[in-house]
């Protein structure tokens, strides 16, 4: 039983965790550059939500979406005014870019805010239901199938849709995608908005579940995140999905089994073994070199 | 033969003081088939790039129906009628056969994002056509049982094949083929001469043909443009060039 209730847990950080993974994996795949500010949209997201929470009477749907939508903005204005400069320069201007934004970022919600945390209302409060005997609540029932909802919809959009397709080709060949009548800037600027906004959601079940906020949320969670996309496989949607709910599921798992001291350790750990045995991740292939 | 679609007028371009292209000339016209052959180095690729909005000259222009295209990007050219093929096969190797030339079809497709959420009518009716247009396409290239493949499923010969599919998608007047004849057996590249005779015939196009195989060249092209150190050295039917001795000269090394 404690063995279930621990796994209930750990689904439920997972699911947290494949959202935010989404936006690292997608950015990567089309733009090239691994976005470090990406965790610090979740910090914002969560304050965003807050403020809409404490100034208005919207229900916590609506939340979550003024939420998503306000990050998204913020994440393709983040794009066009720090990162497209850059575009086509080296890749470690853009890196250094990206943690630039990130220190920005937490710095200017601390000045807004200050350094100590703010409580976050509880946005699901309830009672679920019992499954064989393990008691699962509202907020874990809502994290888990807000999560497997987007993860549908996000995968029969780029499936499917002209953008979705179109932001498929310009990652796997930008040059080619150009050639063929498609707008990258179009396609860049989505994936941010869509990573952002993602990442808006997760903020909100994240501080739900965890009703501190602080400007430095971000960091760790976004760090954790990161993992969870290179395990999976960076550039691949469904390996930041599956990495995600590795890395909450292990967590949970070894706060619950080992020590809640040596968690960290542990999943830093678990990349550095993934990296050494399989490099491109667990649904990675391995890299062509094109010449 | 009909007048000229695409005007190349005095093209050149540098980069950092190597003269790559110098004072190139040329005509197509529309519907023609042109070869372009030169020995490596000779600056073919450069011109392709030229053509297709990647580069902007440093002198000259690209007039496409008395239009100036060059210097306006790739996007540019593409929706106004300039595609091509590259030389290294570049499908979307992860994507189906089928998406390869959809993608190409994007510009014709005005749904947006909204609409693609909510499937709206136009949403399907477009995606419908598109794929009934992509479907004949593949038809004529014999790759419509491989529609629902991945392009890197396919053979060597029919991911060329699928390039040149996915380049038509587009709706060109002017189709740039890079060595499309790379790599190919004897049979393969005899085929491949009958079909692009045949897209010339079906789609009304122009075909400008980079290509180191003489026979296919000479078999199939109208005209022969020849570079040779980023000039050209001759201009003329495939008759003309064979016998023309600069040419030979430059082949030869003479």
């Amino acid at each position: 039983m404690d063995f279930a209730q621990q796994l209930i847990n750990g689904i439920q950080l997972g699911s947290i965790y494949a959202l935010i993974a989404i936006g690292y994996t997608m950015v990567y795949g089309i733009a090239k550059m691994i976005n470090f500010a990406h965790g610090d949209i979740i910090m914002v997201g969560s304050y965003i939500a807050l403020m809409i929470f404490q100034n208005t009477g919207l229900p916590v749907w609506g939340v979550i979406a003024a939420s998503a939508l306000a990050s998204a903005l913020l994440g393709m204005a983040i794009e066009r005014l720090a990162y497209k400069p850059l575009r086509g320069g080296s890749r470690m201007s853009a890196l250094i870019t990206t943690i630039g934004v990130s220190i920005l970022l937490q710095n200017v919600f601390l000045l807004l805010f200050g350094s100590s945390p703010k409580p976050f209302p509880a946005a699901f409060e309830g009672e679920g239901f019992t499954l064989a005997g393990v008691p699962v609540s509202r907020l874990t029932l809502v994290t888990l199938l807000v999560t497997l909802l987007l993860m549908v919809l996000l995968t029969l959009f780029v499936g499917r849709t002209k953008l979705g397709k179109a932001m498929r080709a310009v990652s796997e060949d930008q040059g080619a995608a150009q050639l063929m009548g498609i707008n990258i800037d179009t396609s860049i600027s989505l994936t941010f908005a869509i990573g952002s906004a993602l990442a808006a959601v997760a903020a909100v079940l994240y501080s739900s579940t965890y009703p501190l906020i602080n400007p430095y949320m971000g960091s760790m969670l976004g760090l954790k995140a990161f993992i969870a996309a290179v395990i999976g496989g960076i550039g691949i949607i469904p390996g930041a999905m599956l990495g995600g709910f590795i890395i909450g599921i292990a967590e949970a798992l070894i706060k619950g089994y080992i020590s809640s001291a040596l968690v960290d350790a542990i999943v830093f750990s678990l990349l550095i073994v993934v990296l050494i045995i399989k490099p491109s991740g667990l649904l990675g292939k391995n890299e062509r070199e094109k010449v | 033969m009909g007048q000229a679609l695409l005007k190349v007028e005095h093209l050149g371009i540098s980069f950092k003081g190597l003269r790559a292209l110098d004072d190139v000339n040329f005509e197509i016209p529309t519907s023609g088939i042109i070869g372009l052959i030169g020995p490596n180095g000779a600056g073919k690729t450069t011109l392709f790039n030229l053509l297709t909005g990647v580069y902007t000259p440093t002198d000259g222009a690209v007039i496409l129906d008395g239009e100036v295209i060059s210097g306006k990007g790739m996007g540019y050219t593409v929706l106004h009628g300039i595609s091509r093929t590259f030389q290294n096969i570049r499908l979307f190797r992860d994507m189906t056969v089928l998406d390869n030339v959809k993608v190409a079809m994007h510009h014709k497709m005005h749904y947006n994002l909204l609409e693609s959420l909510i499937k709206t009518r136009r949403y399907w009716a477009e995606e419908e056509q598109a794929d009934r247009e992509a479907l004949e396409l593949l038809e004529v290239f014999g790759l419509r049982e491989k529609a629902d493949m991945p392009a890197s499923g396919l053979s060597y010969g029919q991911q060329r094949k699928l390039e040149i599919a996915r380049a038509l998608a587009a709706s060109p007047k002017l189709l740039l083929l890079d060595e499309p004849a790379a790599g190919m057996n004897n049979t393969e590249t005899r085929d491949l001469m009958e079909t692009i005779a045949f897209i010339r015939q079906k789609f009304g196009i122009a075909i400008l043909l980079i290509e180191h195989d003489m026979p296919l060249v000479m078999g199939v092209c109208e005209r022969i443009v020849v570079l040779d150190y980023g000039r050209v050295i001759a201009n003329g039917t495939p008759d003309e060039v064979r016998a023309d001795p600069r040419v030979i000269g430059a082949y030869l090394g003479g």
